[in-house]
């Protein structure tokens, strides 16, 4: 990145270009602001208003995102701010994602706020804020946007979830859900100032040769200790080394580990997990389902950009101090917890908040293999000089492509499910229990149908876009030697199969059961049966459109742990000479589409 | 001149009372007071750290983290006032609505 000369005009100019790059991103923070002022002076009988201008602004900045997910100028990634952002194919992909589910959840909240009479003017305001958080999230390159994007997300979404104030469950959730927050954020921003103080630096490239360079001073420390254990050379100046290095690796691994646990908090990982069920279960539906989408995206591509990118240096990836022996078991624990919890739940929102949980599990699988190929790579670079051994690259690649692909195919199913739930609480009850589902289909053939797809692409069934998902998340797990991770990837294939259970009692529920002598009361509206109906034709076609959307995940996550430059544009841009070649006569832009827009 | 050293007990000594605060306090107010002194250890952390290194990352993380600090205490507040109006204490062991 060329530094501008500090005269006004070129700094102003810089920056209007940088915000150009992140257009998606500061339109929908832009209209988290004026739904704000629009809400502030809007008389009470126009409250309505306020959804149509803030589906208007994701569209807008969905229209932005589309124009920066096809060009082939941010292959390289483009760093923005002095490095504190970065734009490329991945954030573009998970810009048009997020703002997507923001739109799914918009559609909805409106309608279930004025039927459970706790209508307010901020509501879409602080999706529009919480979304904003999330993206920068996906666009951090530096600890301080990292942590910036996470709390802008958590600190509206405990609104949120609290904001149904006639409702008592509604407040305890928030509480439980704002007291664990804040102190997962408290111990994140410990292990961010430790990072900072082992390495000097909070962005992500700085922190990335400090953390090299912590490790070979540690290694330079055993020979220094053993020849001062001998009493050769028991000089000052050597013990004096010895402390250094000491110290640096002393302050860096309690870091990773504080951060590593606070992440883990905000994807809901086991045994981190105990406040997912009740928030869940407490916010407004929609609200959850934001919570099940959106958040989730958050924190996985805050793993993925941190620790997968970042923290996979060879001795910070592989035992005896790397993290990922320690989240392998934690996905272990996540998954089998997760799916075991969800088979007992009679309630719907609670059965499909552990399932959540479950697929969190699925997808640290494939974090740690992705961090432990990168470790490979790093390490054989380190011995072999240059792109020594470039399959272990590829095999990232193709794991950190596979995640990316899952958390998308996750999101979708989620937000459909979660929107049909909402949509069946016309009343000012939810129909939570299962036996309120019971013929469903009988009375409500469409929404039955797409609730089913949902399910089926959550449980992983062929033709939709989740067996996908988990078809070559599982494979690139697969392919590592670790017999550990091949041995949870036949756990794992067992919890799905634990998984189809439940999912396929609520469908046998809605299909074949007869159904109850009242009629559930549905949401008034067009906003819940679109969305379900985009998110189910979503899930079918990404299924049977695989090959197009896996080259895009793949696209977004080739060279993802090079820093933006001309070797990772060189990469990206090989990989799009390869589709050309295999395909002479490309199609126009293959774009994936995103829900509710 | 005073060591790193002394500013890093410091912080840690005060983020280990906030972590006892949150565990062992039933009290909403208290924890999330328990919640600011962890949040303020880092800062001591950090603008430590700064100095040590001599640049000012960690001061500017200082400043953000102060103005986060005081958007989740307001929005932590807010909340606590919600459920104090729904049950007139703020016990946390007494929320029991939802569970399995």
């Amino acid at each position: 990145m060329t530094h501008a000369p500090f005269v006004a005009d070129t700094m102003a100019s810089a920056t209007l270009q940088d915000l150009g790059h992140l257009a998606p991103m500061a339109i929908v923070g832009l209209w988290g602001l004026l739904l704000m002022a629009t809400d502030a002076f809007a008389a009470v009988g126009f409250r309505h208003f306020q959804r149509r201008i803030a589906l208007f602004g994701l569209a807008l900045a969905f229209v932005a995102g589309l124009t920066i997910y096809g060009n082939a100028d941010y292959d390289g990634g483009v760093e923005v701010f002095r490095g504190f952002l970065v734009v490329d194919p991945f954030s573009a992909i998970l810009d048009l994602v997020l703002v997507g589910l923001c739109a799914g959840t918009v559609l909805v909240a409106g309608d279930y706020a004025r039927t459970h009479r706790f209508e307010y003017g901020e509501q879409e305001s602080l999706l529009c804020i919480a979304t904003f958080g999330a993206m920068m999230v996906g666009h951090a390159h530096d600890l301080l946007a990292l942590f910036l994007g996470i709390e802008t997300m958590s600190i509206s979404v405990y609104v949120l979830v609290g904001a149904r104030w006639n409702a008592k469950p509604s407040a305890e959730a928030a509480l439980k859900y704002f007291l664990m927050g804040a102190f997962a954020s408290a111990i994140l921003l410990m292990g961010i100032a430790l990072l900072y103080g082992a390495t000097g630096a909070t962005a992500f490239e700085g922190i990335r040769g400090g953390v090299a360079e912590a490790f070979t001073r540690w290694l330079r420390i055993n020979d220094l200790a053993r020849a001062l254990d001998q009493g050769h050379t028991a000089s000052p100046a050597a013990s004096d080394l010895v402390i250094q290095g000491v110290a640096k690796a002393a302050l860096l691994i309690p870091g990773v580990l504080l951060v590593l646990g606070a992440l883990l908090f905000k994807v809901s990982a086991v045994p981190m997990h105990m406040w997912t069920p009740d928030a869940y279960e407490g916010a407004p539906t929609p609200v959850t389902a934001f919570m099940a989408s959106v958040v989730k995206v958050a924190g996985v591509a805050a793993l993925l950009r941190l620790f997968v990118a970042t923290f996979s240096t060879h001795r910070l990836v592989t035992a005896p101090y790397g993290w990922t022996t320690a989240v392998a078991l934690v996905a272990f624990l996540t998954m089998t917890v997760g799916n075991l919890a969800a088979v007992r739940q009679s309630n719907v929102k609670r059965l499909l908040a552990y399932s959540s949980i479950a697929h969190v599990g699925y997808l640290l699988l494939g974090v740690v293999a992705a961090a432990n190929f990168y470790g490979e790579a790093f390490a054989s670079d380190a011995t072999l000089g240059g792109d020594g051994l470039s399959w272990s690259r590829d095999a990232g690649d193709t794991a950190v492509a596979s995640v990316l692909l899952y958390i998308v195919v996750y999101a979708v199913a989620s937000l459909g499910a979660f929107v049909t739930v909402a949509w069946l609480s016309g009343n000012k009850h939810e129909a939570l229990e299962a036996y309120q589902w019971s013929g469903l289909a009988r009375r409500h053939p469409g929404m039955a149908l797409g609730m089913t797809v949902c399910l089926l692409s959550l449980m992983g069934l062929p033709p939709m876009a989740g067996f996908f998902g988990k078809l070559f998340l599982f494979r690139a797990v697969f392919e590592n030697s670790n017999p550990w991770l091949q041995f949870l990837v036949v756990w794992a294939l067992l919890n799905a199969v634990v998984g189809a259970y439940y999912y396929l009692r609520l469908v046998v529920a809605m299909y074949f059961h007869t159904p109850p002598k009242t009629a559930p009361v549905v949401l008034p509206g067009k906003g819940a049966p679109a969305v379900v109906a985009v998110t189910a034709g979503l899930s079918v076609a990404l299924g049977v459109l695989m090959q197009p959307t896996l080259d895009r995940a793949d696209l977004a996550a080739r060279a993802f742990n090079y820093p933006p430059g001309p070797s990772k544009a060189r990469r990206v841009d090989g990989l799009r000479a390869a589709w050309e070649a295999r395909d002479p006569t490309p199609p126009v832009a293959a774009e994936e589409p995103s829900p509710g827009t | 001149m005073v060591p790193i050293t002394h500013f890093l007990y410091l912080a840690i000594l005060l983020f280990l009372i906030g972590v006892g605060g949150v565990l062992l306090r039933r009290n909403a107010l208290f924890v999330l007071m328990s919640i600011e002194l962890m949040l303020n250890a880092a800062n001591v952390a950090l603008v430590a750290f700064s100095r040590l290194h001599g640049n000012h990352d960690g001061q500017v993380f200082a400043f953000f983290v102060i103005a986060v600090a005081a958007a989740e205490a307001a929005v932590g507040l807010a909340i606590i006032v919600a459920i104090f109006r729904s049950r007139d204490d703020v016990d946390i062991d007494d929320l029991g609505l939802l569970r399995d």
